[in-house]
């Protein structure tokens, strides 16, 4: 590590690091900021940084609260329409949503509980999708997805009931070996949790 | 469109970068044989309503930051490619013709496309037939054509490569990972605005104290992490307490002949935050399903830093996506010992922690 990098807070570096969140910076700002008042117990000004914080917390929340009530609602409201071939297209279009946010809130905010609440309400309309001919294989149309996130974890849902394997473990394969982050760990948990099948 | 430029192939490729909207064609990013983006390259298209760019590979991700923030990561190539920007931004042509960077490029105003035209200026020069820098041809099977080939110690200089690049992808997962500290950090009340009172203020006050001791000692935690990780990845052997293989009716049995103070000093030197991790774990139904003694023993407890087992355990407690019901660390624990020990050391690897 060099001098200079040393010379910001380490979790600031971790922060720079990879897709940058604005209230996450703000939030390693008034960490370093907090921690200069408390060395020079500057009780004033620890109170002005404790309320900065306070409604950093809040919008942290504020986002964290939007990501899953977006995904509750697309699932939702896929699953209550009546005509099959809408139904298969709006849970498509949730699966999509659900495949976003995992990204999202592993890699930009480390949010465990969003990330496995988008585990589970992709889990629950590709459970939906088993339902309706001819199943799942409709993932399909992500495996040329220009997010690596959506065709990842598609390729990863095929994979698990042995759909399109010489199309859907060469993406595995690449995000396992190459991709950092929701996307690798995807592919890694894929392979790992799951046998390889005999024919590739 | 860079109408002046020298040679017809170079100009080709700057329709890439151009400000008119009339070409959204292909350019020679595009291997020509698949029509595909090639690896390690990047793409952008402008047009008047947007700019898209389009990456592939880890090379393509340094090329972003160099392109982004005029971060060369210590490569030889984009080194190259910030002097030339630098001998550009001077005035100094007579260096960056040199270079074999024809002027033109030093119209393009955008500060990130002038760096990718850069970088696609000196790949290109990169091609097989060149005596001076040979490169890999088009076509090549692992995916770098138009990188230049190593010309000398050619195998130390891929495998140097390939180790660098590892590391910086394991670097990146951990901070990835580790963001969740962030928002874990603070046991700072979420309404911060003490009450009118004194003693109000007072409680706030020994609040935010013990926050801000917090995040310094998580910032201390993460240095150390960040060290780790920076001098790994390491034997199974360095990190276990022993190289005998001695077992425990419990952990504190266990910790009781391994107190982790001395191991440390003495493996890492100055180590405040290390922790032992259990690989299959301890708990759940493995306490059921083992005998103490495959779980409490020197070959299965590994030392790690306080962050670093953290970010393991966050692996583990993360939805299982063949079965949602079920986290991974759930999941693990209907498998076999062996198939768990397996999956450990694979999650350790693919954190640069262990050895492959």
């Amino acid at each position: 590590m060099s001098d200079a990098g040393r010379g910001k807070s380490a979790l600031r570096r971790a922060l720079e690091e990879g897709p940058q969140e604005p209230v996450l910076l703000e939030r390693a700002t008034l960490f370093e900021q907090l921690q200069d008042a408390h060395a020079k117990n500057d009780k004033k000004k620890m109170l002005e940084i404790g309320q900065k914080l306070a409604a950093n917390t809040k919008d942290i929340q504020n986002i964290r609260r939007k990501l899953r009530n977006a995904m509750v609602t697309a699932v939702e409201e896929a699953r209550r329409v009546v005509d099959p071939q809408t139904r298969v297209r709006k849970l498509l279009d949730a699966f999509e949503l659900c495949a976003k946010t995992q990204i999202i809130a592993n890699d930009h905010f480390g949010d465990l509980e969003t990330q496995n609440i988008a585990v589970q309400q992709y889990g629950a309309v590709v459970e939906e999708l088993d339902t309706i001919p001819p199943g799942r294989i409709v993932l399909a149309t992500f495996l040329d997805h220009s997010d690596d996130g959506v065709r990842v974890i598609a390729a990863a849902q095929l994979y698990f009931r042995d759909l399109m394997i010489e199309k859907v473990v060469p993406i595995l394969k690449h995000a396992d070996e190459r991709s950092v982050g929701a996307v690798g760990w995807t592919a890694f948990q894929a392979f790992h949790m799951h046998p390889v099948p005999a024919k590739t | 469109m860079a109408e002046e430029a020298d040679e017809p192939d170079t100009r080709e490729k700057f329709v890439l970068w151009s400000k008119s909207d009339k070409h959204s064609r292909e350019g020679t990013v595009l291997d020509i044989d698949t029509g595909v983006l090639r690896r390690n390259h990047v793409l952008v298209l402008r047009s008047p309503q947007a700019e898209i760019t389009l990456a592939l590979g880890n090379t393509a991700a340094a090329l972003m930051d160099f392109a982004q923030k005029g971060e060369t990561r210590n490569d030889p190539l984009l080194a190259a490619c910030s002097d030339a920007e630098q001998s550009i931004a001077s005035g100094d042509f007579e260096t960056t013709r040199d270079l074999g960077v024809p002027d033109v490029i030093a119209t393009i105003e955008n500060p990130a496309l002038r760096r990718l035209a850069l970088v696609e200026c000196f790949l290109a020069k990169a091609s097989p037939d060149d005596p001076e820098h040979p490169g890999y041809p088009a076509g090549d099977p692992d995916g770098r054509g138009g990188e230049f080939e190593p010309k000398d110690e050619t195998e130390q200089e891929k495998e140097r490569i390939i180790r660098e690049l590892k590391s910086e992808n394991i670097r990146r997962e951990f901070f990835v990972a580790s963001r969740a500290v962030l928002i874990a950090i603070g046991s700072l009340p979420v309404d911060a605005v003490p009450g009118p009172d004194v003693a109000s203020v007072a409680a706030t006050l020994i609040e935010i104290a013990h926050a801000a001791a917090e995040i310094h000692s998580d910032d201390v935690e993460m240095d150390l992490a960040i060290d780790f990780i920076k001098n790994g990845p390491f034997d199974l052997a360095t990190l276990q307490v022993d190289d005998t293989k001695e077992s425990f009716s419990s952990f504190d049995a266990f910790k009781k002949v391994f107190p982790l103070i001395g191991e440390l000093s003495k493996r890492f030197g100055s180590f405040p935050g290390i922790e032992y991790h259990h690989m299959v774990e301890q708990g759940g139904e493995n306490e059921k399903n083992f005998a103490p003694e495959q779980l409490h023993n020197t070959d299965n407890i590994v030392m790690l830093p306080k962050m670093i087992h953290q970010v393991v355990n966050g692996e583990y407690s993360k939805q299982s996506p063949e079965d949602p019901k079920l986290t991974v660390r759930e999941w693990l624990q209907k498998q076999p010992y062996e198939k768990q020990r397996e999956h450990a050391i694979t999650t350790l690897q693919k954190l640069g922690i262990l050895k492959k």
